[in-house]
């Protein structure tokens, strides 16, 4: 279908082939190199931050004694996760505006110009991937809470014999151990690189921010809108996937030559 | 067991002061929905409501739970997960075990499931797929489609992996067959393993809202999430035909609110209890290396 | 063993992906419909015949009443009782998006195309049309449409210019009716507070707003307040709630932007959003918006979100339809001797009147090429007249008890006063083919009428009396200002160069047009766009508009249906 001009009643077999066409008109639109640039960018910060912050918060809830608390910041943590995006752009709208209530808070306490959160195209990216990160760190913390409870207590305790201190341990010891899990999930993440969130993107962009905020699949909804055109649409989809699976590729490659490890 | 060094309090006090803070920045907006659920239309949309009900009434809960569409799709969300939950997990934790053996054609086989993950050809295969196998309309089109996912097998198999081989090798020599080696060995050691995987899938099927939409024509059938959607969605529509009858139709705040958060209270509840599974030491003292 | 699983699996996947490709190959052919053996005895069918409609959502779901639904319900089972048809949805789209593709899924062939199918869009029309699935319409017009309803059509020709073809007619608009325009609402109090009037030029408007901003009209000594809210982050020209179109047709008249409407001098369309006049429309705003005149989110919130501003008491002027009072009443219930009146939109810098959008309908019907019951479909959409003019079964709505009670021998339309009080009235006439009841009475008639003395004797002429004050008031000023409705005049489907270019020229708009109003670009930021509009595509979507609009009025087929 991506190298069609497909029409649904034609079908498959009944639609015009036009080769490349497709292809070329993603490449035709003036912010398509933008488009892609944007997408990147936000979907390499997301994965970083998204691997390293949950990493760390696991290890830390993993420290805490108290199991009461534990478990509850456990499951506080992980429950924006299940909130639509519809419902959380409402309320970041409201929160971030210039007349909102974290703004409040800095004119207040440093007396500054509020900032323009989801106005400022240099600020634009940093919103969308804080926020991304605030709604699904919870729910990546728990891979590696799983993983962090499946590493032999023995490790510990020869660790703790060795005279190794708290901080000692977790860096000999909690990381090698959850190591693979890491690289699986780092490369996994790569399958959704050229995704960067549209949902979430396009709940919260506006004109102001186009030019840092506009992603493939933005565009790609806009353009479609007047056209239905699924040709279109699938040779875009072809292309990420393509994109995606070559990265996948060098992944694994590495991780076999370098740690010898297959990811699958 | 360890030092307790300074050093050590004040990092504690520093790592509760922080996942108390974070805990919090998660839960605050639930409790503003849960306030918006309970107080009156003109304080909503005076923005009056913060973080505890104005104008208090249990309205907004009373018509929920009247609203048949909206426990009917209740209903149906919770046996399509339970029935998808099952069906996957039976078909991943079989796959992933024998993946992580090696045979012969075994790695072919993992590139062409990794493949799928990539690669998909969108909604019009897809939906033909589905029709002219009979599916829709039914539950098995919102289960079957996505049995099968390789990121969670992916996962699965590595959880898989972590288990000592000694062990295996012990129990084969004891007689064992694969399927008890399997069932008595691998599963048990595993939990947090199958624990993790079992609630992403779980949480995959209840939020999934697409393709309830697509494949049910009958919206007595919608599973909950599509359901909100076309509660939620419907009123943030940009269209320019919002008529006066439409835009009293839309549902009030307060509603709206009472669905998002009683649609996600059930698996909500769900992860306190996985989170026994989450227990270390699961494997001390097996291997005696 | 487990291999065996896994190989199973396997199998069954590619067997299903290679079913999928034969599925996909061939085109389910639609058996024709069965012929109509039901005969008309006394304006019912005898036996039951069955419409199938395709629906863009459910409106009522969630409020049925116990023991009814989408297919089985007050209007259906009157259907049936009453005229012999049974009106039945079997395509649901969802939400609006995913019925346009759905509709695009069913052209593939893996099912039915309903009989009776709305169509919002008109990219989609084209497909429809396209696929010769649809019926040609011509001869059942002429011979089935009631009089009454024709009467109604040939005031609108032009809505039928998405569904024609080579000279034929493939559809024909849903309940055609001059919808109501736009008002401003202004906090009363604030201008009695501070002795204003309220504006009817851009520059008392500009005071105005000067004076909500600075001269805290609340009176509560805090500088909480502002002049003007509206929405940018869609368009300019909402056409419905929180629009700022009045500001920009003041200096453009009737060249309002996104709107294609026709140039005196040359008798050609032009698009509204490059004419000069934008240009001071836009120095305009960026003033007020630099001095805090205006709502400092334009641009991330979306129309229906920029009304809250208003309905919290923090801005004093918002524009839209006269329903739009009860959606911010709330501002009088929550704040001592607030008060919202209604006035006319302000007037040009050359005193003419400004111009809004106009919207004539709601989408249009398209027939299933194997439908063979016209003249029944027609008996019903005319029964479904009947609330509009008060005649008939519906004369004073739909259903007793649902949208309307009689209660003490009177007719009350306020649902707590009902017979079994209910919150919200049901919205009966949803339940038959379309999203929104017909109407009669263009921009707001009724509401004129009542206001010149008429007696409030027929049910829509006491539902309208029904409403409050100020909403009342907004519908006359909307009815009297009628003239200043201007309906997008390019209504076919996307031509050939929009299909590749007008995504992104409206994203240069809408980022230009923004970021002036933010002072982000300096004012010549606009004639840059006007230029590079004209090159990126413009100027051939120009020409390929006008050439659609002389084919669509060149040909006449209005004549054909009987409809002149």
């Amino acid at each position: 279908m991506a190298f069609q001009d497909y029409k649904p009643w034609l079908g498959l077999t009944g639609s015009q082939w036009i080769g490349l066409d497709n292809f070329d008109r993603i490449f035709q639109y003036e912010g398509a190199t933008q488009a892609i640039v944007n997408t990147l960018i936000i979907a390499v910060s997301k994965i970083v931050v998204g691997i390293f912050v949950p990493i760390v918060m696991a290890i830390l809830l993993s420290e805490v004694r108290n199991m009461g608390i534990k478990k509850s910041i456990q499951t506080l943590v992980y429950l924006p996760h299940f909130l639509s995006w519809v419902t959380v752009a409402g309320m970041m709208i409201d929160l971030l505006g210039l007349d909102g209530g974290i703004n409040h808070m800095i004119t207040s306490l440093f007396g500054t110009e509020p900032i323009y959160f989801l106005g400022d195209p240099s600020l634009f990216r940093t919103t969308i991937v804080v926020s991304d990160l605030w709604k699904s760190f919870g729910f990546g913390m728990i891979v590696y809470l799983a993983t962090i409870a499946g590493v032999d207590p023995s490790y510990y305790e020869a660790a703790e014999i060795d005279g190794a201190t708290r901080r000692q341990q977790i860096w000999h010891v909690t990381l090698p151990c959850m190591m693979p899990m890491i690289i699986v999930i780092a490369t996994l993440s790569l399958g959704s690189i050229l995704d960067a969130g549209f949902d979430q993107i396009f709940n919260l962009y506006n004109p102001l921010v186009y030019s840092t905020g506009d992603i493939i699949d933005t565009y790609v909804y806009r353009s479609s809108l007047l056209n239905g055109q699924y040709g279109f649409g699938t040779a875009v989809g072809l292309f990420k996937s393509v994109i995606s699976f070559i990265l996948i590729v060098i992944a694994y490659r590495l991780a076999y030559k370098l740690a010898n490890y297959r990811i699958f | 067991m360890y030092h307790k060094t300074k050093g050590y309090k004040l990092f504690s006090w520093f790592n509760y002061a922080l996942l108390i803070l974070a805990g919090l920045s998660c839960f605050l907006p639930l409790l503003h929905l849960l306030a918006q659920s309970f107080s009156s239309k003109a304080a909503i949309t005076g923005n009056l409501v913060s973080f505890w009900p104005v104008g208090f009434n249990t309205d907004a809960y009373s018509t929920t739970f009247n609203n048949d569409n909206f426990t009917g799709s209740m209903m149906i969300s919770i046996i399509r997960t339970i029935l998808g939950t099952a069906i996957s997990m039976f078909i991943l934790t079989t796959a992933g075990y024998a993946l992580s053996k090696q045979f012969r054609g075994r790695n072919v086989l993992m590139w062409v499931f990794v493949f799928t993950m990539l690669f998909n050809g969108g909604l019009i295969p897809s939906y033909i797929l589905v029709t002219s196998l009979g599916m829709k309309g039914t539950i098995w089109a919102l289960v079957l489609p996505g049995a099968f996912g390789a990121y969670n097998l992916i996962l699965l198999m590595n959880f898989f992996k972590t288990i000592p081989k000694a062990l295996e090798e012990a129990a084969f020599i004891d007689g064992a067959s694969f399927f008890v080696i399997f069932r008595s060995v691998y599963l048990p050691l595993s939990l947090p393993g199958l624990a993790t995987v079992s609630l992403f899938i779980m949480v995959g099927h209840w939020n999934s809202w697409f393709d309830g939409l697509l494949y049910m024509s009958n919206p007595a059938d919608y599973p909950l999430a599509s359901f909100l959607q076309t509660v939620v969605v419907q009123s943030n529509a940009q269209s320019m035909a919002m008529s006066q009858s439409e835009v009293e139709a839309m549902a009030e705040q307060s509603i709206k609110a009472a669905q998002i958060f009683i649609s996600t209270l059930p698996i909500i509840l769900v992860y306190p209890f996985l989170q026994r599974y989450f227990v270390k030491g699961i494997v001390l003292g097996a291997v005696k290396e | 063993m487990k291999k065996v699983g896994k190989v199973l699996t396997t199998a069954v996947l590619t067997a299903g992906l290679l079913a999928g490709l034969l599925a996909g190959c061939s085109n389910g052919g639609n058996g024709p419909a069965p012929a109509a053996n039901s005969t008309l005895k006394d304006g019912k069918y005898d036996p039951t015949i069955t419409i199938s409609i395709g629906k863009q959502l459910d409106e009522n779901a969630g409020k049925y009443f116990e023991g009814e639904s989408l297919n089985d319900n007050v209007l259906t089972r009157w259907g049936v009782d009453n005229l012999g048809i049974k009106v039945e949805t079997t395509l649901l789209g969802g939400d609006a998006a995913q019925y346009n593709n759905k509709l695009r899924l069913a052209l593939t062939g893996s099912e039915k195309l309903p009989d009776v199918i709305p169509v919002y869009d008109t990219m989609l029309a084209n497909d429809l049309i396209q696929s010769g699935r649809v019926k040609e319409l011509t001869e059942d017009i002429k011979n089935y449409m009631p009089e009454r309803l024709k009467e109604i059509y040939k005031q609108y020709p032009s809505t039928f210019n998405p569904v024609i073809n080579d000279g034929k007619v493939y559809g024909m608009p849903i309940s055609p009716n001059l919808t109501e325009g736009e008002v401003m609402l202004i906090r009363q109090d604030w201008l009695d507070n501070l002795g204003l009037k309220a504006p009817t030029t851009i520059d008392e408007f500009e005071q105005v707003i000067a004076a909500f901003t600075n001269d805290d009209p609340d009176g509560n000594n805090k500088k909480d307040t502002y002049g003007f809210t509206f929405s940018g982050k869609d368009s300019y020209n909402t056409g419905w709630v929180s629009d700022p179109v009045m500001i920009f047709s003041a200096y453009t008249g009737k060249h309002i932007p996104g709107s294609w409407q026709v140039d005196e001098a040359s008798g050609e369309l032009v698009y509204g959003s490059v004419a000069a006049g934008n240009k001071d429309a836009l120095a305009k705003l960026r003033d007020w918006y630099t001095q805090g005149y205006l709502n400092k989110e334009l641009a991330t919130q979306g129309a229906w979100d920029a009304i809250a501003d208003f309905a919290e008491g923090k801005a004093g002027i918002i524009v839209g339809r006269p329903w739009l009072y009860g959606s911010v009443a709330a501002v009088e219930t929550n704040i001592a001797g607030a008060k919202v009146s209604a006035y006319p939109t302000i007037n040009g810098v050359n005193g003419d009147k400004t111009y809004q959008s106009g919207q004539l309908n709601d989408g249009v019907f398209m027939f299933s090429k194997d439908f063979n019951n016209m003249e029944a479909f027609f008996l019903y959409y005319d029964k479904l007249y009947d609330a509009a003019f008060g005649t008939g079964d519906f004369q004073y709505g739909y259903a007793q008890g649902y949208d309307y009670d009689i209660v003490d021998g009177e007719v009350v339309f306020d649902p707590k006063k009902f017979n079994k009080p209910m919150d919200a009235i049901q919205g009966v006439g949803k339940m038959a083919f379309t999203k929104n009841t017909p109407a009669v009475g263009e921009a707001g008639k009724h509401y004129y009428d009542l206001a010149q003395g008429v007696e409030p004797n027929t049910g829509p002429l006491m539902g309208a009396n029904a409403a409050d004050e100020t909403t009342k008031a907004g519908y006359v000023i909307s009815y009297e200002n009628r003239d200043a409705l201007l309906p997008n005049i390019f209504n076919g489907p996307p031509t050939k160069t929009m299909q590749s270019n007008w995504e992104q020229l409206t994203t240069m708009e809408k980022e230009t047009f923004t970021k002036i109003i933010y002072s982000k670009e300096p004012l010549e930021a606009f004639d840059e766009f006007v230029k590079q509009w004209h090159e990126k595509g413009g100027d051939t979507i120009t020409k390929e508009v006008n050439e659609w609009y002389s084919n669509a009025s060149g040909v006449d087929v209005m004549s054909g249906m009987g409809l002149k």
